[in-house]
């Protein structure tokens, strides 16, 4: 592998790993406030 | 929960697999044509998102769907933040090859038109206050925004001349190595797989805005 490829590499997966994470984070909250309007509604 | 969690792993595999995988393209400086793996797929995303925003604008001005005009905000706005992704991996890309970030490139320019066009779409929307017809504004606005999408992504570019890689790197083109294809084919699944998970977020997100407005309009009724 050539010289500093490793790290733009390396660079991009944590990108990558903080958007996922980021969108799992969001998508258990929307989770939560669709369950919460839901009882909401039901009241 | 499956699907994000492979997803996110697969996406993890396509970056290393650009890298690792695949040789770099001859004829472009050092590394850079690893941006074909990134830039397109971003290209792409857009351009599908722009579509699919027409099509939520067209159905909510057939039906009057308040979920519909949630599709065709969702869908423009992650078409224009794909479209500024795109934009920033080809600058990059035009620095290292052609010696400067801003060319005025056909392809460039192009880009730059549509971001101004979806730009002024959330401007209206958010000029009308009545929600009613913003809504309607944005539709109309949308599908007429939309008829520019083919002229500035594909005639443009291909009617005048460019420094922008076309046959290179075209993923059409013969030419174009099969492991660089497999590594392209997936980049383009893990993107719009990545896409659809974000639309259905934003949209359900507007949803529970929608539902929010409505409680403190009942709220206030009340009072």
């Amino acid at each position: 592998m050539k010289e500093g490829l490793g790290f733009v590499m390396g660079v991009n997966l944590i990108i990558w790993c903080g958007i996922a994470f980021y969108l799992f984070v969001l998508d258990r909250r929307v989770k939560r406030l669709e369950a919460s309007a839901e009882d909401q509604g039901k009241d | 929960m499956i699907y994000k969690t492979l997803l996110a792993i697969w996406m993890a595999v396509i970056i290393v697999a650009s890298f690792l995988f695949t040789e770099a393209a001859t004829g472009f400086p050092g590394e850079t044509s690893r941006i074909l793996f990134f830039h397109v797929p971003q290209a792409w995303v857009a351009t599908l998102s722009f579509l699919i925003s027409m099509i939520g604008s067209a159905v909510y001005l057939a039906k009057r769907t308040v979920k519909a005009d949630y599709v065709a905000l969702s869908a423009a706005e992650l078409g224009f933040l794909f479209c500024v992704l795109a934009t920033v991996t080809g600058s990059i890309f035009a620095k290292v090859t052609w010696g400067s970030f801003w060319n005025w490139d056909p392809r460039e320019t192009s880009i730059v038109i549509l971001l101004m066009i979806y730009g002024a779409y959330f401007a209206l929307r958010s000029a009308v206050s009545d929600p009613e017809r913003s809504r309607v504004f944005a539709g109309v606005y949308s599908i007429l925004a939309f008829v520019t999408v083919p002229f500035l992504v594909f005639v443009v570019p291909r009617i005048t001349t460019s420094l922008h890689p076309e046959n290179t790197m075209n993923p059409a083109n013969p030419g174009m190595d099969p492991k660089t294809l497999k590594v392209f084919l997936g980049s383009l699944l893990a993107y719009t797989a990545l896409y659809v998970w974000m639309l259905r977020l934003r949209i359900r997100i507007l949803r529970l805005e929608g539902l929010r407005v409505r409680d403190l309009f009942r709220e206030s009724d009340n009072k």
